[in-house]
């Protein structure tokens, strides 16, 4: 098993540099070093802002992303009747989801992007996935803000953080 | 066996599935630069200072790599670095598997909804065993190389 080193160094080297050069003049590129997808929380002083917003009033900030919510804030949306979108496949939507949520799996977003149809771009969301270690809901969340929603919230914690905390559910033996 | 697996219509055959293969991944993310870095930051094994550099270097890495391979140009060379690809990227689904993280593959392109999972780590199972035998035998055969004396 004779390797040429010399021709094996030259792929690499010749594609990495294509790589780095194409990179460099397409309008798509990224930077070299990846500036993280940092992921916002709302702080609590601005909750009320959040009633405000339920209600219909004016809000007083503009959203320039879709921010994070921690499981609390979630909980106060909840009860504000705010919209909560389970961005999981269709199964485990059925297998349990948070009471009301509607299903829209992002893995399968044209199958089910009707539903949007039907929810004003003013209307608050929550996008959630199943928690910690899931990125459907930040992809779900930028998405809903791209097309957009004004007022969108990632509430990262997800269905496993909803379920443990006792929050209301809905499951399939219901 | 050897006699079977060094056979050279095999072999061409190898050559071109697992050539398209990797034309066609590398594509895919070519097309994405950003989806695919965010892909390969899921993962959460490499730091995020680096994640870019692999990002925009290693779609090309495969996409070269591939078309050598489909010509017959360095084909032992250039399926080990399908090889080792191959190996770099079943350890990370496997890490992730084991970590119980539920991320999109990226191994496409980055929007198919491809999960990482079980199916996924045997595809590469699969492909790093056809890479292996072309590192092992060789194929000269429809191949535009002149190094012909290696088989």
């Amino acid at each position: 098993m004779k390797i040429n080193f010399t021709s094996l160094l030259s792929t690499i080297i010749i594609s990495s540099l294509l790589g780095l050069l194409i990179n460099y003049i397409n309008p798509k590129g990224i930077p070299f070093i990846k500036e993280y997808r940092q992921l916002k929380f709302i702080d609590d002083s601005t909750t009320s802002y959040i009633s405000n917003e339920v209600n219909g009033s004016t809000p007083d900030e503009v959203f320039d992303e879709a921010k994070a919510i921690t499981l609390k804030q979630a909980y106060s949306l909840y009860n504000q009747n705010v919209l909560f979108i389970d961005a999981r496949d269709y199964v485990e939507y059925e297998i349990g989801h948070i009471k009301n949520a509607v299903c829209l799996p992002y893995l399968d977003y044209d199958e089910y992007k009707t539903i949007l149809d039907t929810i004003p771009k003013s209307t608050p969301v929550v996008a959630y996935c199943d928690g910690k270690d899931c990125d459907l809901s930040i992809l779900l969340g930028d998405k809903l803000f791209e097309l957009g929603y004004k007022e969108v919230y990632i509430f990262f914690g997800g269905w496993m953080d909803w379920q443990m905390a006792g929050y209301p559910i809905e499951d399939e033996d219901e | 066996m050897n006699n079977f697996l060094s056979n050279k219509y095999l072999l061409i055959l190898l050559r071109v599935i697992v050539g398209f293969v990797f034309i066609y991944a590398g594509i895919l993310k070519i097309s994405d630069p950003a989806g695919f870095s965010d892909a390969i930051n899921n993962y959460d094994l490499l730091p995020l200072s680096i994640v870019n550099i692999f990002a925009i270097t290693l779609p090309w890495i495969e996409v070269v790599a591939g078309l050598f391979l489909l010509f017959g140009i360095s084909v032992k060379e250039n399926s080990l670095i399908i090889s080792v690809l191959l190996i770099v990227f079943i350890l990370a689904i496997v890490i992730s598997l084991g970590r119980g993280l539920n991320i999109e593959c990226g191994c496409f392109s980055t929007s198919s909804g491809t999960r990482v999972g079980i199916i996924k780590l045997l595809e590469n199972i699969i492909l790093l065993t056809f890479s292996f035998l072309l590192t092992k035998f060789n194929s000269v055969f429809l191949s535009i190389s002149s190094d012909k004396n290696s088989s």
